[in-house]
């Protein structure tokens, strides 16, 4: 199976989703700001890459996780790739995509856009802070991805 | 090869350059009005077909013709394609992609989006078939020099 943890600009909700899933983030606390800004792949992500999955790593049942930005356009990209896997007649393909961005609130989204956008660098340190305020949601998305929840068009 | 002509909502600058490829219109004089009868899905596309490539049909060299509705985010729907294409085991440097939109066109985008996006068909369409039909040596021309890309790639 390959899960694709998506956001806007592939740069904080679906990056922490992803490292939750691969157990690189923990699971029974709040990680610190460090420990956010040290993920390598944290508020990195660049609209010339929306739509380019990035692969993170494999879990423990060796599903592939990825992260992907789809920028405004995320119905549009489900849409897109919904097609794809059925004009290649792709009946056993197993891709499943999770929304990490409606888990997250305005802090990171104000954040991630000074940081990406405005090329502000505290901006990341507001990101991060917005990641710990949301992060049980974020929690409970990766929960869901590990059960397989099938992802509706 | 897959040629891909792609616009807005696929419902009128891609259908016209592929209809224009295909032969079904000429590409010596403008179009008449009941010319646009005969181009498949002009002013038809909705918005369950975006990201969707719809085969048209098969040129005289064997490539095949599709359009493609991209919205605004023409370089995303792509990479998609052809990131997701590869991923399924498919060889992207199959599909050639062209941007059919070239100039701001009031009319058509005035039309169209009162046919498509507001289904004011009877007012909509007729706007966006003059619109088209003033755009027509553009889309005809791009038409040609994608038929010679393909061509060399054919070599």
């Amino acid at each position: 199976m390959k899960c694709f943890y998506y956001c806007y600009g592939r740069s904080h909700s679906s990056v922490i989703a992803a490292h939750i899933h691969l157990h690189k983030l923990p699971e029974d606390r709040i990680p610190s700001i460090q420990e956010i800004l040290s993920i390598p792949e944290f508020d990195q992500g660049n609209p010339r890459d929306f739509g380019v999955p990035y692969f993170i790593g494999n879990d423990n049942s060796g599903n592939e996780i990825y992260i992907i930005g789809f920028g405004a356009n995320a119905g549009l990209a489900l849409q897109t790739i919904y097609n794809i896997q059925s004009q290649q007649g792709l009946k056993t393909l197993d891709w499943h995509f999770f929304n990490a961005l409606e888990r997250i609130g305005t802090l990171t989204k104000i954040g991630g856009f000074l940081s990406r956008n405005l090329k502000i660098k505290s901006g990341k340190y507001l990101a991060a802070l917005g990641i710990q305020k949301s992060y049980h949601r974020l929690l409970e998305l990766v929960k869901s991805a590990r059960a397989c929840e099938l992802k509706e068009f | 090869m897959k040629i891909v002509y792609h616009c807005y909502g696929g419902a009128h600058a891609s259908p016209t350059a592929a209809a224009i490829h295909l032969g079904i219109l000429k590409d010596n004089r403008l179009p008449r009005w009941t010319d646009f009868k005969k181009i498949p899905y002009f002013d038809r596309i909705t918005s369950t077909d975006h990201g969707k490539l719809i085969f048209i049909d098969k040129d005289a060299k064997g490539n095949e013709i599709y359009i493609l509705a991209r919205r605004n985010a023409p370089r995303m729907v792509i990479k998609i394609i052809e990131e997701f294409v590869k991923m399924a085991g498919a060889d992207p440097m199959e599909y050639y992609f062209v941007d059919c939109v070239q100039l701001y066109n009031p009319l058509m985008v005035t039309g169209g989006f009162s046919s498509r996006g507001l289904g004011w068909v009877k007012f909509g369409r007729p706007i966006v078939i003059l619109g088209t039909i003033l755009s027509f040596p553009i889309l005809a021309a791009k038409v040609k020099k994608t038929i010679r890309y393909a061509m060399g790639k054919s070599i």
